[in-house]
């Protein structure tokens, strides 16, 4: 900039009339045509641009990335210009009603004087915080705050306005809702509640799951964000198609990301043009991702949402030089391999260095308050996945009704137990095998005894033993590659003879029973309900686990509600058989303590005849509860895993799946399954209690589905309770919200 | 704000009156209103959502606005149907749309006693693009149209202000010529 002073529009007048004429140059040698100098021309220009402008690249960029309708157009406001750069006493600002940062109740804006239109927000000259008005122009500052009281009040919403002072005139040339942190708009929603403004059915819908979200994931802090735009170290602004902060060192390719994050104590930030299924251990070995190319359904933005990592994608600012592990933005400033960058999934801001980060307050109190009145409108009640007694915790004070499953397998693979369920498959007599029950069974009272406890008489669903046994189990390549080298050293007498032979006599051991549970394809094999036909022992002493907590329980004065859930039925007669044999062990618990609990026994549905034949299961189940992540594999015909590393991503691209099945349930697949199965359940029994315990259970659109087909519950993450609470209140309100 | 669950907050079915007539297919298309035509748009077009469908989130705002009798500057709106109309039409103005915003431009010009173009009391406006949706600095924005040398001239004597003059001159040259004319912004950046 010439003459050294700070802006254009401290230039003197002199200058300025020089700089129209050599503007006026410009614009002939460019268009070789004169500056049109009748207004009506101009005017007439001017709205046929910005008609026009509704099809510029960057508006169908927008629209594509925000889900606005193409179709819509833009309209055309002609307003008599008033003049913030006339004179000491005009000047021009912004200004929000309240903060938009924490939603305090404070207006909050910039402003400069002497100045016009874009000069407030474009950041060339330092504007000055709105407060100062009040010093500045007493009268003006009163009569704003007042308009902006008056506007809030009336649109029944934070207002972000535009306004411009003519001469100590003041004038408002735009209002509309404003835009919010998530914090913002929690607080914003309960204080317009609790001032009557909107109705607190109101409150709960302003609020969304994404909202609620950002509490669960770090943030960057504002402060530092202000002082980082501030330094300009705001490089880019791209698509925010996954939230949550990431600091990190660069890295321009995947492998290298690896490398970092595998050699060094630094995260890291991969930056591509776009990824490939390639690049995706780079993505998950970095703690999040910024691509210059790509929209919402890019393949960096599905796979960052699909891991739960923060990503910005679209960043078209900056350009990568690959070669020289190097990039620059647009105002020139260049960024090397291993350089600090920050970015916010949740607003799609990357920075320059190493800003601070917070993680917000899920018990913020305002967060608290409306997540009493989400629970006041739901009907669907929220349950949590909890395994251990301290998760258990947790998801109570997220606020969940029960536990909708326990997996007891995790318990399993703990390291003192693991020998002992090993010891227990290995066994060849029933001596041997009853010596490992007993070993595990007060193991196992003591964890159920300590859900009891936390959870206070909410129900507890505690599935039985699931997996196939082999997962228990070495790895069958690794225990074969050391049997052959015990036999080796045996051979070349190394090491003390006696001692590789006990080793290589257990190993072979293992190796044999390895081979002999040995399956085809054991995620359809002999697991769930399966294994407790086969081996009735080991659910046996389970149920005796959780009957004797329960008892004990009740010795104690606590409360309890148990359920036992018997996975992967597909037969009414295989859960028939189970039960009879699960009640039994129940039964003699009981006789034996001389306490009588009740204890439910139901199942789980998780493969698409289980759904069908509901009426008949129904007889021998007392509960439903549908995971949607073994029925969706099932019902699909696909393995998760094998998807979501692999072909899900194109499938998605391609558009031949809109979303990821397993992120949302298929409605019109899965769902049909689960919709039959509610009728067919509720016609054998009335009322049968039914719920999901997949990770659908936290997702807000399958929440919805389940409110709709009449589901009792949804069980999910405990981190996600206050996610599931509010989804299960907007799937009630259903799209009517009363706004009196 | 966009979930599913806000978009249906309409703060007019609340506080705004209900329209008793809907548009009827023999009333004339009209591409034009005054901000301060807006009880008559509801009229036309019945809810909130529909006004805003009309005439862009921020000319209806600005009509509210001028309703609630906030100090805003005059103004009026060419609908978001005339601009699929041009769209559509290959870049041309639909039909009479042009006389329209003229009769529009007159009347503004009589509100405020002065007129596009005449350096004895000129009045200079703002061509400001505004969707249903708010698409922040997406479209285009001209300001201080109405400007050239005569009128130039003529602000600096009525204002005595010539650094104002021609601060506002140089951005509409610079505003009109990236804008309209398809000038990179950066080539006037350059003659700073
Ligand atoms: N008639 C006017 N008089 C004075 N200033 C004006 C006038 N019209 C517009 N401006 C100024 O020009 C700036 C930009 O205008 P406008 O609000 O149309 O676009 P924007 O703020 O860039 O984008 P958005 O469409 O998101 O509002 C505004 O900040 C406003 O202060
Ligand atoms: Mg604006």
């Amino acid at each position: 900039m010439r003459s050294g002073v700070a802006s254009d529009s401290d230039l003197p007048a002199g200058e300025l009339r020089g700089l129209v004429l050599s503007f006026k140059d410009e614009v002939f040698r460019v268009t070789k045509k004169p500056f049109p100098e009748a207004a009506i021309d101009q005017l007439r220009g001017a709205v046929m641009a910005v008609f026009s402008s509704w099809n510029g690249k960057r508006a169908i960029d927008y629209r594509n990335a925000s889900g606005i309708p193409h179709d819509l157009g833009t309209a055309v406001n002609i307003v008599k210009m008033v003049y913030g750069n006339l004179g000491d006493r005009s000047g021009t600002g912004v200004a929000t009603t309240r903060n938009v940062t924490d939603g305090e109740d404070e207006p909050e804006g910039d402003f400069l004087m002497r100045a016009q239109g874009e000069d407030v927000v474009s950041g060339t000259r330092r504007t000055r915080p709105i407060a100062e008005l009040r010093e500045e122009m007493p009268r003006i500052h009163a009569q704003l705050v007042r308009h902006m009281k008056r506007l809030e009040k009336h649109c029944r919403d934070v207002q972000d306005v535009e306004f411009t002072i003519e001469n100590g005139e003041l004038w408002m040339l735009q209002t509309r809702d404003a835009k919010r942190t998530a914090r913002a708009a929690v607080r914003i929603a309960v204080d317009l509640a609790d001032a009557r403004r909107i109705t607190r059915q109101e409150a709960v819908a302003r609020v969304t799951p994404e909202h609620i979200e950002t509490f669960l994931h770090p943030q960057l802090e504002a402060k530092s964000k202000r002082a980082a735009i501030d330094k300009g170290l705001l490089l880019a602004k791209g698509l925010n198609v996954s939230p949550g902060a990431a600091i990190g060192r660069i890295a321009f390719d995947a492998d290298t990301a690896e490398r970092m994050s595998k050699a060094g104590a630094d995260p890291v930030v991969l930056v591509r043009a776009e990824t490939r299924p390639d690049d995706v251990h780079g993505m998950l070995a970095s703690a999040g991702t910024v691509t210059t190319r790509g929209g919402r359904t890019s393949h960096a933005a599905l796979v960052a949402r699909q891991f739960g990592k923060p990503a910005v994608v679209g960043c078209q600012d900056l350009v990568i030089d690959a070669e020289h592990k190097r990039m620059q933005t647009a105002s020139g400033r260049v960024l090397c391999e291993g350089d600090w960058l920050s970015l916010d999934g949740s607003t799609g801001e990357v920075f320059a260095g190493k800003l601070a980060t917070f993680v917000p307050d899920v018990q913020d109190p305002y967060l608290t308050k409306l997540l009493s009145w989400a629970d006041a409108i739901r009907r669907l009640e929220v349950w949590a996945n909890a395994d251990y007694g301290r998760d258990a915790q947790r998801a109570r004070e997220f606020g969940a009704q029960g536990i909708g499953l326990c997996r007891t397998e995790h318990m399993f693979f703990e390291t003192d137990r693991l020998p002992v369920v090993q010891s227990l498959i290995l066994a060849k007599t029933e001596g041997e095998r009853r010596e490992a029950l007993d070993k595990l069974l007060p193991m196992q009272r003591a964890d159920f005894a300590k859900l009891f406890e936390v959870m206070n008489g909410l129900p507890v669903t505690i599935r039985l033993l699931d997996p196939p046994l082999h997962e228990f189990l070495p790895d069958r390549d690794t225990l074969a590659a050391e049997v052959t080298d015990l036999r080796a050293r045996l051979r070349l007498h190394d090491g003390d003879p006696k001692q590789v032979q006990a080793t290589l006599r257990d190993k072979e051991a293992m190796l044999q029973s390895v081979d002999a549970l040995r399956e085809q394809n054991p995620m359809l094999g002999r697991r769930g309900v399966r294994l407790g036909i086969h081996m009735p022992e080991l659910v046996r002493m389970q149920v005796r686990a959780i009957v004797e907590a329960a008892c004990e329980a009740v010795r104690k004065k606590q409360r309890v509600s148990p359920k036992v859930m018997i996975p992967l039925t597909a037969i009414s007669t295989e859960l028939e058989m189970e039960r009879a044999v699960l009640e039994d062990e129940a039964r003699l618990v009981m006789e034996e303590l001389g306490i009588r609990v009740k204890v439910q026994f139901g199942t789980m549905i998780e493969v698409p005849r289980a759904a069908l034949v509901a009426d008949r299961i129904a007889r021998h189940a007392e509960f439903f509860s549908f995971g949607t992540n073994d029925l969706t594999q099932t019902t699909f015909g696909i393995s998760r895993d094998d998807a979501e590393t692999g072909f899900l991503v194109e499938y998605l691209q391609k558009g031949i799946l809109k979303t990821n099945p397993f992120a949302t349930l298929d409605v019109s697949g899965v769902g049909s399954l689960m919709r039959i199965c509610v009728e067919r359940g509720r016609a054998t029994r009335e009322g049968l209690h039914i719920g999901i315990c997949g990770e659908h259970g936290g997702d807000p659109k399958s929440i919805a589905f389940c409110h709709e087909i009449g589901l009792d519950y949804v069980s999910c993450s405990p981190f996600r309770v206050p996610v599931a609470r509010l989804a299960a209140a907007h799937a009630a309100m259903g799209g009517k919200v009363d706004q009196r | 704000m966009t979930s599913q669950a806000t978009r249906i907050l309409s703060r007019a079915s609340a506080k705004r009156p209900a329209s008793t007539t809907s548009a009827s297919p023999a009333k004339k298309q009209r591409w034009v209103y005054a901000f301060g035509d807006l009880p008559l748009v509801i009229r036309r077009v019945g809810s909130w959502d529909a006004v805003k469908g009309l005439l862009g989130g921020k000319g209806a705002n600005l009509a509210e606005m001028t309703r609630l009798s906030l100090p805003v500057p005059p103004g009026f709106v060419l609908t978001t149907e005339a601009c699929n109309a041009f769209l559509k039409n290959g870049s041309q103005f639909p039909d009479g749309m042009w006389e329209e915003a003229l009769r529009s431009l007159k009347h503004l010009e009589k509100k405020t006693g002065l007129r596009l173009g005449d350096p004895q009391r000129p009045l200079l406006v703002s061509c400001r693009s505004g969707a249903k949706f708010s698409m922040p600095g997406m479209m285009d924005t001209v300001l201080d149209i109405g400007l050239d040398d005569a009128v130039a001239d003529g602000l600096v004597r009525s204002t005595g202000d010539e650094r104002f003059v021609f601060d506002a001159y140089r951005r509409l040259v610079q505003m009109y010529g990236s804008v309209v004319l398809g000038i990179p912004s950066e080539r006037f950046e350059a003659l700073l």
